[in-house]
């Protein structure tokens, strides 16, 4: 049965006959899978991935396997009835079937082992490879079919009726010749494979039993015939642990957390005051299925995932022994003398050096409740030979010295047999010992034998403080502090007993077990919190009152004096209000405005805190990524904000030069030299340099002025501004025309630009008004012609180009011709949309300022052959007309409405 | 001789055995083994001393975890004063039975109390403290 492990020839496989409990079998697995993991926790198909991995058995060991798999008899069926486990569990039944099921549990359970699994098997964890080769056997060590045993002495140990009295039945299994395959095939493989094994080793356990069938059934198959019947008293059968663990998982106090405790017809429960939690029967990691679907000490995925990591790095570790398989042979002896004493630990058998893998995953027919003591007989060396402790112990493997680190809590406990068991040999007095299984986990046996007298392996002095398996954290932090407690008495040589309880007399003396269970650290923790409360960089508003008193007592002149002259204890106060450590510092992400507080003990929570902070400044400057991940809108806030800071900074200078006519040249220009940094400063902000020229699509002004805050710095800048950026800023505006006039219809802020841009204007010489003129074309005119602000601009333009304009025949003349002529146009249709000759009354006043009159008498007696010339010549007559009667009064409402805005 | 502010004074008692004194009367005496900032307790080899005149009797609680907020007094046992010969060590039957006797008497004093109040018209105040006990 142990073949079921290995390889199988397919053709073997093929030739099975299809169990009727096999469909029902694999339903069970899915159904504990689900209770296990949580429904879709394994969503794999376990049966594949099984297919897969079967493969990275050695073919030579399949041959084997197969070999000692013909024998197996077919006709041990009628204990089946039995079990309620199914098909599986008789070894008598163990055809192809059952191979093939146990095969798809082992699958099942080796799914988890390999991470990504369904890889070939060339590419399987480097681990399990480096691990294969180690463990591969040397030629003399493969025995080939032999069942030879090399450690003759053991099966007499298990076969011990003591051994059966503490342990129940398990020893039986140690007879069975199915463990001799297991063991003998097991030694040879990798740790993984050992692994799957042990865990079919466990469910073996429920045909324990039917020991009587599985002796003969041994002896069968055994090729050593001469092995002696063994008494093989059942004290539990497997099936009544399980019933009695669904029946009520036992809440007795136990220290086998997750490991249901037989009840010993003998009844010695000696460890009844051990006030440990009550069993937990299932993995914690996927929360609480029911414990009566549960298998008992199903590893969730993660610790098989952790014990591969593990295993890998065990592989690496070169102190650690590899597999010694060459002293083990499975044995049919049962009557064997006892190894020698002192014998390396190495070279126990495997299945004593590893406990068997209640970790497994096996459907539905899970040992509960194996008799901890049936598997593990002995302490266990240095851990298996491919598993670090570390491993076995998440495993929930009894973890290499059995005596230190405690498995308390760890799901399932294996605990050492009594010494009077292993060490009734030859070189042992009999020690006398609490029963096994019993055992509080953690409790030091000096096991007298060799498990006790074994040379030391290095480290086992101090062993591996082991994470307590998959606990709680603070279970397993409390699982460690009793370890401590134990391994200090441990080392102090006190027997169980005494280290069972901690003796009253040791409280409050200086050998005081318990005490400095507050670590210094933690001490400190609790001043450091009390001091903190006590700090403050505004004593005189969170210490008021005594800040008060202190004073008065200065006053006084007494604040060094006791009144009393005795001395008085002093508070203890921090030294200084050391703050700056504990400085808050807010979280911001990308793109984020506000940022996040993160509270805690040392940082109380804060209100959200908007104000940037400066490194984040410095590195927008410095990186013009960071810019660019910053959006657009908000580049051009900042660059708005800075640039206003520097326009009110330029302004005061300005108005402090103003201020101070009596003022020192030096101080003068030292203003002077101040306002020109800074003007550069806020040409570079603004994005002017040296040769800029202006490019439609490229416009940094345009991106600012479409902003209301932005055509207010603009207009406050252009004070400041070179004379070319100046001319940079008016193309602009003008190229924008149509677009600035429509977006201001809401903000109306942008006839504030018109004193600046006029100003400009003023300063142009012809080319310049000529190339302005360019820009404005017929649709930006009429938008403009519509609106205030834009055909003062036009009006502006006009009036200086007529100022400007010489009489040589050019083509800039021509040009200015053709716009006038353009913008006569507009505006007559625009005043005059029905062709009628009425002027309509609402002319924008603020035209009239410096309304171009003798523009409009030029265009009117200068009118080129495509205007309709007496339409116009009237309209502007009547204009001209008019402005003597509305002229002054325009431009006062004009300034009126320039005041009351703001 | 200087002390720390707040719970951080009670770092000095670890390890000491103590008397608690928490808010619903019960007295602890054990071994303190930790604080925290909110001077929660937790005590170990725990006994509740119960006091019922010059008898007292010791129930033994293991490890006690006490909130902070119930503490009343904390201080330190003087172990070598600590058996006291003018009070007397019972079992802890005896001073349960005693505990519960005196309490019974109290409360047929409280009642008759209560009676003579109301027959005079007053309306007894609830002391609430009692019932803790």
């Amino acid at each position: 049965m142990s073949n079921v492990y290995l390889h199988l020839d397919p053709s073997l496989r093929e030739q099975k006959i299809l169990a009727p409990s096999e469909e029902d079998g694999k339903l069970d697995i899915d159904i504990h899978n689900e209770d296990t993991f949580g429904s879709g926790a394994v969503e794999e198909d376990w049966e594949c991935d099984h297919n897969q991995l079967v493969q990275l058995d050695f073919p030579k060991l399949d041959i084997k396997a197969q070999s000692a798999e013909k024998p197996v008899p077919n006709g041990h069926g009628k204990d089946m009835d039995a079990f309620t486990f199914g098909p599986l569990l008789s070894p008598s039944q163990l055809n192809d079937e059952d191979i093939e099921l146990s095969n798809q549990q082992l699958a099942a359970a080796v799914e988890e082992l390999v991470l990504n699994s369904d890889l070939d098997q060339d590419s399987i964890d480097p681990a399990i490879v480096s691990l294969r080769k180690q463990s591969l056997p040397s030629p003399s060590a493969i025995p080939g079919t032999s069942q030879h045993m090399a450690f003759p002495g053991l099966p007499q140990r298990f076969s011990n009726p003591n051994v059966t009295a503490l342990f129940g039945n398990p020893p039986t299994l140690f007879d069975s010749d199915k463990m001799h395959h297991i063991w003998n095939e097991t030694f040879q493989q990798n740790s993984q494979q050992a692994f799957q094994q042990q865990q079919h080793l466990q469910k073996l356990f429920p045909q324990a039993h039917n020991s009587n069938d599985q002796m003969k059934f041994s002896q069968v198959n055994s090729p050593d015939h001469s092995r002696a019947n063994v008494s093989t008293p059942i004290i539990l059968k497997a099936e009544d642990l399980e019933r009695e663990m669904q029946a009520s998982p036992p809440r007795v106090p136990s220290p086998l957390f997750g490991v249901s405790i037989p009840k010993r017809e003998n009844g010695d429960f000696e460890d009844m005051q051990d006030r440990s939690l009550p069993a937990r029967s299932i993995s914690p990691v996927f929360g609480s299925p029911k414990p009566n679907y549960m298998p008992i000490g199903t590893p969730p995925k993660h610790m098989i995932m952790d014990m591969m990591h593990q295993l890998e790095q065990k592989s690496k570790d070169p102190t650690s022994p590899g597999s010694s398989p060459h002293l083990f042979g499975g044995s049919g002896q049962l009557q064997r003398p006892p190894p020698p004493p002192g014998i390396p630990p190495h070279q126990l058998p495997f299945f004593l050096q590893a406990p068997p893998p209640t970790g497994a995953r096996l459907p539905g027919h899970m040992p509960l409740g194996v008799p901890p003591g049936a598997i593990r007989m002995m302490p266990p060396r240095a851990g298996m030979p491919f598993l670090s402790p570390d491993i076995m112990h998440r495993l929930g493997l009894r973890p290499q010295h059995p005596a230190v680190h405690s498995p308390i809590g760890s799901p399932r406990h294996f605990p050492s047999p009594p010494a009077h068991i292993l060490g009734h040999g030859p070189t042992g007095p009999p020690v006398r010992m609490p029963p096994a299984g019993l055992i509080r986990p953690g409790m030091h046996r000096p096991i007298v034998g060799f498990g006790h007298n074994r040379p030391r392996m290095p480290g086992m002095d101090h062993p591996m403080r082991l994470g307590p398996g998959h606990l709680h954290p603070e279970h397993s932090k409390y699982v460690r502090l009793r370890e401590q407690r134990r391994g200090r008495m441990d080392r102090r040589g006190y027997n169980n007993q005494q280290r069972m309880r901690p003796r009253e007399g040791m409280i409050g003396v200086p050998g005081d077990p318990y005490a400095n269970i507050m670590s210094q650290k933690e001490k400190d923790w609790v001043i450091k919190i009390q001091m903190m409360a006590l700090q403050s960089d505004r004593p005189e508003i969170d210490d008021y009152y005594y800040q008060n008193y202190i004073e008065h007592r200065l006053q006084d002149g007494k604040l060094n004096l006791d009144d009393s002259g005795k001395v008085t204890k002093r508070l203890i106060t921090p030294t200084k209000p050391n703050l700056d450590n504990r400085k808050y510092v807010p979280v911001q992400f990308t793109n984020s405005l506000g940022k996040l507080t993160a509270s805690s003990v040392y940082n109380p929570r804060q209100i959200i805190d908007i104000a940037p902070s400066q490194e984040e400044e410095t590195a927008n400057q410095e990186t013009p990524e960071s810019r660019q991940t910053l959006s657009k809108r908000l580049v051009i806030y900042k660059t708005i904000e800075k640039a206003y800071v520097l326009v009110i900074s330029l302004e005061e200078i300005g108005f402090q030069l103003l201020a101070f006519n009596e003022m020192d040249d030096a101080e003068r220009e030292l203003l002077e030299l101040e306002i020109k940094s800074k003007t550069e400063t806020l040409e570079e902000v603004l994005g002017f340099n040296e040769n800029s020229r202006f490019r439609v699509h490229d416009d940094p002004v345009f991106q600012v002025v479409k902003i209301r805050k932005g055509k207010k710095l603009i207009t406050r800048a252009m004070n400041f501004l070179k004379q070319d950026h100046a001319i940079l800023v008016v193309q602009s505006v003008f190229s924008h025309l149509a677009i600035l006039i429509k977006r201001d219809s809401r903000d109306g802020v942008l006839h504030e630009m018109y004193a600046p841009i006029s100003r400009i204007l003023s300063s142009l010489d012809f080319n310049q008004i000529v190339s302005l003129c360019s820009m404005l074309s017929t649709f930006t005119l009429t938008a403009a012609v519509r609106d205030q602000f834009g055909v003062s601009l036009i009006c502006k333009l006009l009036y200086c180009g007529k100022q400007q304009q010489g009489f040589d025949v050019s083509e800039k003349n021509e040009q200015w011709l053709k716009f006038v002529n353009g913008v006569s146009e507009v505006m007559l249709s625009v005043t005059n949309p029905k062709g009628t000759r009425q002027v309509r009354p609402n002319i924008p006043s603020p035209l009239l300022e410096d309304f171009p009159i003798d523009v409009f008498e030029i265009l009117a007696t200068d009118s080129s052959p495509t205007t309709p010339s007496d339409k116009l010549r009237t309209s502007f007559d009547q204009l001209i007309a008019n402005k003597d009667n509305t002229g002054l009064e325009g431009v006062t409402q004009l300034e009126a409405e320039l005041n009351r805005r703001p | 001789m200087n002390y720390m502010p707040g719970t951080a004074s009670l770092i000095e008692e670890i390890d000491k055995k103590q008397l608690v004194v928490l808010r619903d009367g019960r007295i602890l005496i054990g071994y303190l083994r930790s604080v925290d900032q909110f001077a929660n307790l937790v005590l170990q080899n725990t006994v509740e001393r119960i006091h019922v005149d010059s008898m007292y009797g010791d129930i033994p609680r293991g490890v006690f975890v006490v909130r902070g907020e119930n503490v009343v007094l904390l201080g330190e046992v003087d172990l070598d004063n600590e058996e006291r010969k003018d009070l007397e060590k019972v079992p802890i039957q005896t001073i349960l039975a005693a505990q519960a006797k005196a309490q019974q008497e109290k409360q047929d004093k409280e009642r008759a109390k209560a009676k003579i109040m109301k027959e005079r018209g007053l309306i007894p105040s609830v002391d609430q403290n009692e019932d803790a006990f």
